[in-house]
């Protein structure tokens, strides 16, 4: 049976930034079924809490500009499951309001940060002064005593300004500066002409890392092994530096959107595994573990068609362990053939 | 009828003709014989936003708060 580990909370898609590559498109944003309330909040919490999960994070949209935060973040730390957020920071920079929510039992966070500077950062989130806003978060969630990550999404317009943005960190007691690579959303293949492929993502990381090794950097984004200078990629491991695969093969944490979907993963809008919600009413944990397990239901049908090598390459060799092949997502825009390269070819 | 997660996610991994499975269950062994470096996204915050694995065994927690 399965162990649920993480699950993700969209409290809604409204946002006080507009990052273009957010995976909160227009045509969910504008859905206004796509936000929590108060009776959503206390049926998926004690939906949560029978399927005995560790850890709920908050995220959005723009999860601090919530109205009902703290009372959310208390129902769920009144039931001691972690409650934990990734935010942009910006509301983080009013101190009293960090002081609330850690107070309602927020147990962590991680602060989205685009640029090092306020030219290369607003320009990403198409806020002016955005970038100020989300320094002081960051700094007020360190003085507060949050465990404390940033958040970089690697794209086109930071793609110059990494080590810049590392180094702006530099001296700031951050648990990780955590990076990942924008990659396809699944509803809004259209328009994802902002995306990295992994292999390119993975470069732009390894520069990164080379002049930040001593400063908790990680790629969250599982990227194939042979995407890597092996050398490099072995420090990296040994260093943490790295993910080495994705809990979407092992559907042990999944996405409860507010109008009850049940995602793999948040690129997975509109794409439910299956709704909490049958006749109105939610369902039980053992419906809910009912559809989960099945293998004729679509949570297994869908691992099962995960579990695959997304290239030949990748059954020759050694180098399926623990490479996964990399995020699935990326391989509706990006062919696996022209991505990966095996570690015969690259040593 | 509007296309399903199944339809879209056997457009992601069965476009190339050479895709095959592998053993998972060999995989997941693999992973589960070396547990504590992982928890799956669980806990510890290192991986904040799910999308990778931990690897801090010093930081995993298999409980609640």
């Amino acid at each position: 049976m399965t162990e649920f580990n993480t699950i993700w909370f969209p409290l809604q898609y409204e946002c006080n930034n507009k990052c273009s590559w957010c995976y909160a498109p227009s045509k969910i944003t504008s859905s206004k079924e796509k936000r929590f309330d108060n009776r959503k909040e206390d049926e998926f919490i004690d939906l949560i809490y029978e399927l005995n999960a560790k850890k709920i994070i908050l995220i959005g949209g723009e999860p601090s500009i919530y109205p009902n935060l703290e009372r959310i973040i208390k129902k769920i730390s009144d039931k001691k499951i972690r409650a934990s957020m990734v935010t942009n920071g910006r509301k983080f920079s009013d101190y009293s309001f960090v002081q609330r929510v850690g107070d309602s039992g927020l147990t962590s966070l991680t602060i989205s940060i685009e640029g090092s500077n306020s030219q290369i950062h607003d320009s990403i989130t198409k806020v002016n002064g955005s970038f100020y806003q989300t320094l002081n978060g960051i700094d007020n969630s360190v003085k507060y005593g949050f465990p404390t990550c940033t958040e970089t999404t690697l794209c086109k317009e930071n793609e110059k300004d990494l080590e810049k943005i590392v180094e702006l960190l530099e001296g700031k007691d951050l648990d990780y500066r955590l990076f990942n690579i924008c990659g396809p959303c699944v509803s809004n293949l259209e328009d994802s002409t902002y995306t990295l492929s992994l292999s390119k993502g993975a470069k732009m990381f390894e520069r990164v890392y080379e002049t930040a090794k001593k400063k908790n950097v990680r790629l969250v984004t599982p990227a194939p092994i042979c995407n890597f200078n092996q050398e490099l990629y072995k420090e990296m491991k040994q260093k943490k530096a790295i993910s080495h695969g994705c809990h979407i093969l092992f559907g042990t944490n999944f996405v409860l959107d507010a109008n009850g979907d049940v995602l793999p993963c948040v690129h997975f809008s509109n794409y439910p595994i299956f709704n909490v919600y049958e006749n109105e009413k939610i369902i039980s944990q053992e419906k809910f573990r009912e559809l989960w397990e099945n293998p004729e239901e679509t949570n297994q049908k869908f691992r099962k068609i995960l579990r695959r090598y997304p290239s030949q390459k990748c059954s020759e060799g050694n180098c399926w362990n623990p490479c996964t092949g990399g995020c699935s997502v990326f391989w509706l825009k990006y062919n696996p053939e022209n991505e990966i390269k095996g570690l015969n070819q690259n040593g | 009828m509007a296309e399903t997660l199944l339809d879209k996610v056997s457009g992601i991994l069965l476009k190339g003709e050479s895709i095959k499975d592998f053993d998972f269950s060999k995989y997941q062994m693999k992973v589960q014989l070396s547990a504590s470096d992982c928890c799956y996204g669980a806990d510890c915050g290192d991986c904040t936003d799910g999308e990778g694995y931990c690897m801090d065994p010093d930081r995993y927690s298999n409980d609640r708060i």
